[in-house]
């Protein structure tokens, strides 16, 4: 049996490098050619940082960086808003109609991009709605609201019921008891949920792509006109730069996660 | 708690906002297949069956067989790679599978346009333009979707069901077949129709490593709504993309009714 | 509590000293249709010790509700220190509880959960400081001023939820179930710290529990309830001695039930199924029809004079003293209890039992379930 469960060991391990290189190989190119000297992709002319300088000068690239964050800020914390009093209402609904609701905010997650673009376009050229930034902050609210939803819900059935009673006991006032005990219990849900919109909504290709109106380019729309003229070594390094900036995005949520209150902290038997 | 029935009206304004941004303009989609469209490409309100006309036509079942085809086998390959993978990610100790599963889910808060730039870095210039590279980037792209909902309810079987099933005989492969499949069933029924669903209507990926030389639905959608400015059969083949999604979707509804055992809970597996 | 113009106002010491800290009066609740509270009557003096005991769902948890103010009765009044408090709402009522699951609030470490009463009283800093101090030392806690909730066992942070129930200094203190989730060793540990807090600050404790070990030991009073209703009230010895029902008999320890007819009015034995006969005393009257006589396992006398006749089953030896399992011959589980040291039948031997005069409980005949 030993060397059966050594070789299990080690195909395991092969197993998961062969993952973690095919996830990742893309992103390590991108980065290994984004100091790539020469303007082609295939042959490696030596270490530059040309690029990321050109980046600083393209405009219209910074324009559509404002617009992205923009429509991103908006759409999570308006997204993050309605999610949140979903989570609690919800939790006061008969059980059918709960879960008829439970199911309409799960549904924008799992259907493709396309449906709600098709049908958001089609919905604005009905009403003759002018196509603008608040028709894409509208578009990206209807995923956002599911996905704060979804963040919001699993953190309002763990803040413990009684807490809220024991601080009324303890002599606060409803207000107060919301301020001191429920919002700092939720704060780091809130902000996680906050983040995840936020990230969707700036990387969103498609359905940015159906409700915008002229003008209003994000960055991934304005990455994909440049990208239909073929490979670019500038386009690299931007690359680079919106990978990192999600880097840092998810080590935030990820520490904001980490003191999120555990569910079992009431009088359960611990050593 | 006085006033907690109050909170219910709470839940409201996000339903209302959902059902008038997102149920009904689904429903409009209907509407459109069924309008006639002039020769400059403007909708005019008569009532045209040309769109659904256009929707059954053999260039529109070719692409939408096709569509399915790629989404099946893309399917396929996310379930295959996908169960080593959570297999051994299974086996790793506790603190580490949380850094894991932060890696799996990590690709998918990048932008998939930089996902796809990365590949376009890698192939091959003559694997472009053809459904395999197309099904190969796809494959990788949806593979978090089925790894997370996989290991999860592998977490959650017992690991001595799978001692036990050793200790009375049965080989690895007797043991996955026996055992740990049938226990995993509905995380794999939940990540088969987490990448099956959206990669119907993927448009991203076709378009950029079919290199136009062939449709798939979310291309020809996109193709019919911008270029040939053809609205009622765009929405006509998004109705085929709707009813796609549906099936499986009603499928799993009535499957986990009738054998709660069999599926997962839909809203526990889109987690981050 | 006194409710002025700028709103309550907690009295630093007892109002009246002749009213009693917590008075409920015909108070009853209903909840999703079932009547969980029925017409309460309940008065708990100041500085003592009140153990409310009772199966699950008999309405413990529900009555401390009503007391402090988290919930609200259907009828009947909530009175507090000669106050009446009904209408108040929690926050506006000078009573703390101590929750089962103990409510700690997570993002707060220790001396801030504990200073939380004082920080919505608006108390000056270093008042504050002192005063949570002093609650630490009380429950024995002195150096975990700025540990973080998580971090603690589950008695540590009983022991904190003591401490804000406390800090205070509030007339009443409700205890709901504060031992459940303890380990068993611990258990004995944290009542006698709770007594002795008790004993020494002479604040008012309801306590409620379903163990009735806990009871016996600790309170001053105990109060029987039973599907809403309380049955019995009184100190422990009188409701162990002197039980006015079937059920707080049943409650309150183990007992033998014997079940029986009298079959005229001036009858001094019950007949058992058997068509055996069981003596009456004299000092209990009681009507004709079904009956139930309950003995106490340490009570029954092996081996003497012969009531009935039993077999020995099995033989608990508990230490101290030693269980006889044994059947009569009807086929009834009798134990008896006896000290460690006695010679005790061996297993299989036919013995005699009996008991003596004026032990016995009789009653009208009561579903009470099988035998402790």
């Amino acid at each position: 049996m030993n060397s059966r469960s050594w070789w299990h060991c080690w195909l395991r391990r092969m197993v998961l490098a062969l993952f973690l290189g095919a996830t990742y190989a893309p992103v390590v190119m991108i980065f290994i050619y984004s100091f790539n000297r020469s303007r082609l992709g295939g042959v490696w002319t030596g270490f530059s940082t040309r690029w990321y300088a050109e980046l600083f000068q393209r405009s219209e690239l910074w324009k559509a960086l404002g617009t992205s964050t923009l429509i991103a800020a908006c759409a999570s914390s308006l997204s993050t808003i309605l999610g949140t009093l979903a989570a609690f209402g919800l939790r006061h609904w008969r059980r059918r109609t709960r879960d008829l609701a439970r199911g309409l905010f799960s549904i924008p997650l799992v259907v493709p991009d396309m449906i709600i673009g098709v049908s958001l376009a089609l919905y604005y050229h009905s009403l003759a709605i002018e196509r603008g930034l608040a028709t894409i902050i509208v578009a990206h609210m209807v995923f956002g609201v599911s996905y704060a939803f979804v963040v919001m819900s699993a953190a309002v059935k763990l803040l413990d019921e009684t807490l809220f009673a024991a601080a009324l006991d303890c002599g606060a006032t409803p207000w107060q008891s919301h301020r001191w005990v429920t919002i700092p219990t939720l704060a780091p849900s809130l902000g996680v949920a906050w983040l995840l919109v936020f990230v969707m909504s700036f990387d969103d290709f498609l359905i940015t792509f159906f409700s915008k109106g002229l003008g209003n380019d994000t960055l991934p729309i304005k990455i994909y006109s440049q990208m239909r003229f073929g490979l670019r070594p500038a386009t690299n390094a931007l690359f680079a730069v919106i990978f990192l900036v999600t880097v840092v995005g998810v080590a935030v949520g990820a520490w904001l996660s980490y003191r999120r209150p555990n569910s079992h902290l009431g009088g359960t038997i611990s050593p | 708690m006085n006033g907690s029935k109050r909170t219910g009206w709470m839940a409201w304004p996000p339903v209302v906002f959902l059902v008038v941004f997102f149920v009904v303009p689904t429903g409009i989609v209907m509407s459109y297949s069924v309008l006639e469209r002039d020769f400059y490409g403007q909708v005019r309100p008569h009532f045209s069956l040309d769109g659904w006309r256009q929707a059954i036509d053999p260039i529109t079942l070719s692409v939408l067989s096709r569509s399915v085809t790629l989404a099946l086998c893309v399917t396929f390959s996310c379930l295959v790679l996908g169960y080593p993978c959570a297999l051994a990610l299974a086996r790793v100790g506790l603190p580490w599978r949380r850094y894991w599963a932060v890696l799996i889910s990590f690709p998918l808060v990048t932008s998939l346009l930089l996902r796809i730039y990365g590949w376009m870095n890698l192939l091959p210039l003559e694997w472009r333009g053809t459904i395999w590279a197309v099904g190969l980037v796809m494959s990788v792209n949806y593979l978090p979707f089925m790894l997370l909902p996989l290991l999860k309810s592998l977490e959650g079987m017992d690991r001595d069901m799978v001692h036990a099933a050793t200790d009375l005989g049965a080989t690895s492969w007797q043991t996955f077949r026996l055992v740990t499949w049938p226990l995993t069933r509905p995380g794999a029924i939940a990540g088969c129709a987490l990448v099956f669903i959206p990669s119907t209507g993927d448009y991203l990926v076709p378009h950029f490593f079919g290199e136009g030389r062939f449709n798939v639905l979310g291309t020809l959608i996109v193709q019919q709504f911008m270029e040939r400015r053809n609205w009622p059969y765009a929405a006509a083949s998004s109705l085929w993309l709707l009813a796609l999604v549906c099936v499986p979707l009603l499928l799993w509804l009535g499957a986990s009714r009738l054998h709660p055992a069999l599926t997962g809970k839909m809203w526990d597996n889109v987690d981050e | 509590m006194q409710t002025t113009p700028l709103g309550p106002v907690k009295l630093t010491q007892p109002p009246k000293l002749a009213s009693p800290a917590v008075v409920v009066r015909g108070v009853s609740k209903r909840l999703t249709g079932r009547l969980v509270l029925d017409d309460i009557h309940l008065t708990v003096s100041q500085g003592e010790f009140f153990a409310l005991v009772g199966p699950s769902g008999s309405g413990k948890s529900t009555l401390l509700k009503m007391v402090s103010g988290i919930d609200f009765p259907d009828s009947g009044e909530v009175w507090l220190g000669g106050h009446d408090v009904t209408t108040l709402p929690a926050y506006r009522r000078d009573v703390h509880t101590v929750f089962q699951s103990y409510a700690l609030f997570p993002h707060l470490d220790v001396q801030e959960n504990v200073a939380f009463p004082l920080r919505v009283a608006r108390m000056a800093h270093e008042e504050k400081k002192r005063r949570v101090a002093q609650a630490l030392s009380w429950v024995r806690l002195d150096h975990f001023a700025t540990r973080r909730i998580d971090k603690l066992s589950g008695g540590e942070r009983q022991r904190v939820a003591v401490a804000r129930a406390l800090v205070d200094g509030p007339a009443c203190v409700l205890l709901d179930e504060p031992l459940a989730a303890l380990d068993p060793h611990l258990r004995n540990s944290t009542l006698e710290l709770l007594q002795e807090i008790q004993s020494r600050l002479r604040v008012t404790y309801i306590y409620v529990t379903h163990d009735r070990q806990e009871a016996l030991r600790a309170a001053g009073r105990i109060g029987v309830l039973r599907e809403g209703r309380l049955e019995q009230v009184g100190a422990p010895t009188e409701l162990y001695r002197c039980p006015s029902s079937a059920f707080v008999a049943s409650f309150l320890g183990p007992i033998n039930w014997f079940e029986g007819l009298v079959q005229s009015g001036g009858s001094r034995s019950i007949r058992l199924r058997s068509g055996q006969h069981l003596p009456l005393d004299d000092h209990q009257s009681v009507e004709t029809g079904r009956i139930l006589l309950g003995v106490r396992p340490e009570d029954i006398v092996v081996g003497g004079e012969q009531f009935l006749a039993a077999v020995v089953l099995h033989q608990d030896f508990c230490g101290s003293t030693v269980t006889l399992r044994m059947a009569s011959d009807e086929g009834v589980a009798i134990n008896a209890e006896l000290r460690g040291d006695s010679a005790s039948p061996p297993v299989g031997a036919r013995v005699s039992l009996s008991w003596p005069p004026n032990v016995a409980h009789v009653f009208p005949f009561d579903d009470v379930g099988p035998t402790t």
